[in-house]
């Protein structure tokens, strides 16, 4: 049986590939995958030169084509530029995953959109018990150790301990 | 016996057809009533360079696999995905052509205006998909948004689709009739001229071939007087892809150009060549990004060369250009920023440690350790090589001509505008601008002025606003 990866693992194996796409054309790239993912395109690419072999790069290593209008703003982050690139967005990515978990601990939700879900607290969806005796939360806090590397999401869970916030709050929380 | 053969044969057709019907057919399970939710999919239509041939492509591209269970979405269906044009119900679905498929990756040939679509009109897309409910699955359509969380007043959610514009058509043609006042003649006369300028570029002539980007293009002004010095005919085919295909970003052109007067009484043609490249920089990083040197980026390369072969000439041109032939090869190289005796870009916290992030990785600031506000260098140099001893445009030149340039740039602490009244300024983007003092070194042929050689040394001051 193949080890089948989740999207969001999918897309921060992607942002690994890109960062080594350009490591290779610029040393000031960061070593942290999210100071990477916050760099700005205009901060490392200077030439149309170094545009077409992140191009090739991006196509090569199977991330995706680069439409024209990716690198016309040059003011936006890799993050952004993976999203249009690549075939995973993940603010999606991320919130379908908690969708998964928040069905498979109540599984009435089925019935509620993901935007719905979204739009939830997390104490609504997972109840306010803390994390450590709260399985639910346990549930997604593993889940999310797994899959998103620890310069996004702790290794603590710390940001599932405000339960008053809602679920696309912590998503944002995750990727900004 | 004969019979239940027939039989046996009739089912495995049948069973052959509804095989294929479930794999061609639309197979599409969502309608006008299917339930509808929004998501964030970052479809893009655009225009997609594929490389090596470079050749533009015009794809839609749709974020299908940020998805997962219990939303299940088979990509390998192109009825599931949905391009409707802006506001219409997913009854009135638009025809993708096919899939363009790189390492895994679907794209949807999307052909707007043989969908009816004109330039301003905007698509919406988006995605049939099941659900699975328990042991059933529902078909419910996920159409892209900008904003997931939008909500009303209510607080309920209430995104709304997202709007794609169709992009440009790759082939352009523009006829444009003018009237040119007192414009100049050949015979040194002003008259009025009615002008017509016309156009085309055909920037991809070979569809759908990576093997390199064929290009077309030619641009006239026809005037109604013959003797209008504006009139001209001009004609460019070209073909441009990566010389190192997938390996590295070398690309090379070639290209022949055509042009002369409307009567072609002067004409001439050109064939020229270029080729550009950077280095694989990776390797560099211990010689050329420490606290001595930080060279972060590779010097930029580029050969080109230049072919003029006047085919039909009138007596002002062959008194500038006696020869009929001439050729350049040119060669340079430049090589931006180089700052030295910078600082560690890691960050140490009071104690001198290195700040780590949560992942332990060691936090840089690259904005402390690489700016304008350090000594840098710049380098570049251009060499070239006219065989027939003139340039292209029939200047005496030697055979082989050079040139290069080394600038150091010292930055200024303080402002030294406000130092003098007659540069004082309050506008605070002069005020907080990094300032610095560029000393420049010249040596070599200039050929903005006719391949004079000289050695030159200058100063200048140089403001960049914050």
């Amino acid at each position: 049986m193949p080890n089948i990866i989740s999207p969001t693992e999918r897309w921060f194996s992607n942002l690994e590939k890109l960062q080594g796409c350009m490591k290779n054309l610029n040393h000031l790239t960061a070593t942290s995958f999210k100071q990477f993912s916050k760099q700005t395109l205009g901060s490392l690419l200077s030439s149309d030169t170094m545009k077409g072999q992140l191009g090739l790069c991006c196509q090569n290593k199977g991330i995706g084509l680069v439409p024209n209008s990716a690198l016309t703003d040059m003011t936006k982050n890799f993050l952004s530029f993976l999203d249009v690139v690549g075939f995973i967005v993940i603010e999606t990515a991320l919130r379908f995953q908690i969708y998964a978990i928040a069905v498979k601990h109540k599984p009435e939700l089925i019935n509620n959109s993901v935007a719905q879900v979204m739009n939830m607290s997390i104490d609504t969806v997972f109840g306010n018990a803390p994390l450590s005796s709260n399985i639910g939360k346990k549930d997604l806090d593993l889940d999310l150790n797994q899959t998103t590397p620890d310069d996004f999401y702790p290794t603590d869970g710390s940001f599932l301990n405000d339960s008053s916030r809602k679920l696309s709050a912590l998503v944002k929380q995750i990727i900004s | 016996m004969k019979h239940i053969y027939k039989v046996i044969q009739s089912m495995i057709f049948l069973l052959i057809l509804g095989l294929f019907f479930t794999q061609h057919s639309s197979g599409q399970v969502c309608n006008d009533s299917t339930p509808q939710e929004f998501e964030r999919l970052e479809s893009i239509f655009d225009i997609y360079r594929v490389q090596p041939s470079m050749a533009p492509r015009t794809y839609v591209k749709v974020g299908y696999q940020s998805l997962r269970l219990p939303y299940i979405f088979d990509a390998t269906n192109l009825g599931n995905f949905l391009i409707v044009k802006s506001g219409n119900p997913v009854s009135a679905k638009l025809k993708a052509e096919k899939f363009d498929i790189f390492k895994d990756n679907k794209y949807l040939i999307f052909d707007a205006s043989k969908n009816g679509l004109k330039k301003t009109d905007k698509v919406n897309v988006g995605l049939c998909l099941k659900k699975k409910v328990g042991n059933t699955e529902i078909a419910v359509v996920l159409w892209d948004t900008n904003n997931p969380n939008e909500v009303d007043a209510a607080g309920n959610v209430a995104a709304k689709r997202l709007e794609l514009s169709v992009p440009q058509r790759l082939s352009t043609i523009t006829v444009v009739p003018d009237v040119a006042p007192n414009q100049e003649l050949i015979d040194g006369t002003k008259r009025t001229t009615g002008q017509l300028k016309f156009k085309v570029d055909i920037p991809s002539l070979v569809k759908n071939n990576n093997v390199a980007r064929f290009y077309f293009n030619t641009d006239n002004v026809i005037s109604t007087n013959w003797k209008d010095k504006s009139s001209k005919v001009e004609m460019k085919l070209g073909a441009e892809t990566n010389l190192f295909r997938t390996k590295w970003f070398v690309p090379i052109n070639f290209e022949t150009k055509a042009n002369g007067d409307q009567r072609l009484k002067n004409a001439t043609f050109i064939a020229s060549s270029g080729i550009k490249t950077i280095l694989p920089w990776s390797w560099t990083r211990k010689g050329l990004f420490n606290s001595l040197v930080k060279a972060p980026i590779s010097p930029e390369f580029g050969i080109s060369a230049e072919y003029y072969h006047r085919i039909k000439q009138d007596a002002a041109s062959l008194k500038k250009f006696p020869r009929k032939d001439s050729f350049a090869l040119v060669g340079q190289f430049t090589w931006l920023p180089i700052q030295l005796f910078t600082p560690s870009c890691e960050k140490r916290d009071g104690n001198g440690n290195f700040e780590t992030d949560s992942a332990g990785n060691i936090v840089e600031d690259f904005d402390t350790c690489f700016s304008a506000q350090r000594i840098s260098l710049e380098l570049s140099g251009k060499g070239w090589w006219f065989p027939y001893e003139k340039t292209l445009t029939g200047a005496k030149v030697k055979r082989f001509e050079g040139r290069g340039e080394i600038s150091l740039l010292i930055p200024i602490t303080g402002s030294l505008l406000n130092r003098f009244p007659f540069t004082k300024s309050e506008n605070p983007l002069l005020v907080n601008a990094t300032q610095r003092i560029r000393i420049k070194y010249v040596v070599g042929a200039n050929d903005a002025n006719g391949f004079k050689r000289a050695s030159q040394l200058t100063f200048g001051i140089e403001l960049i606003p914050k």
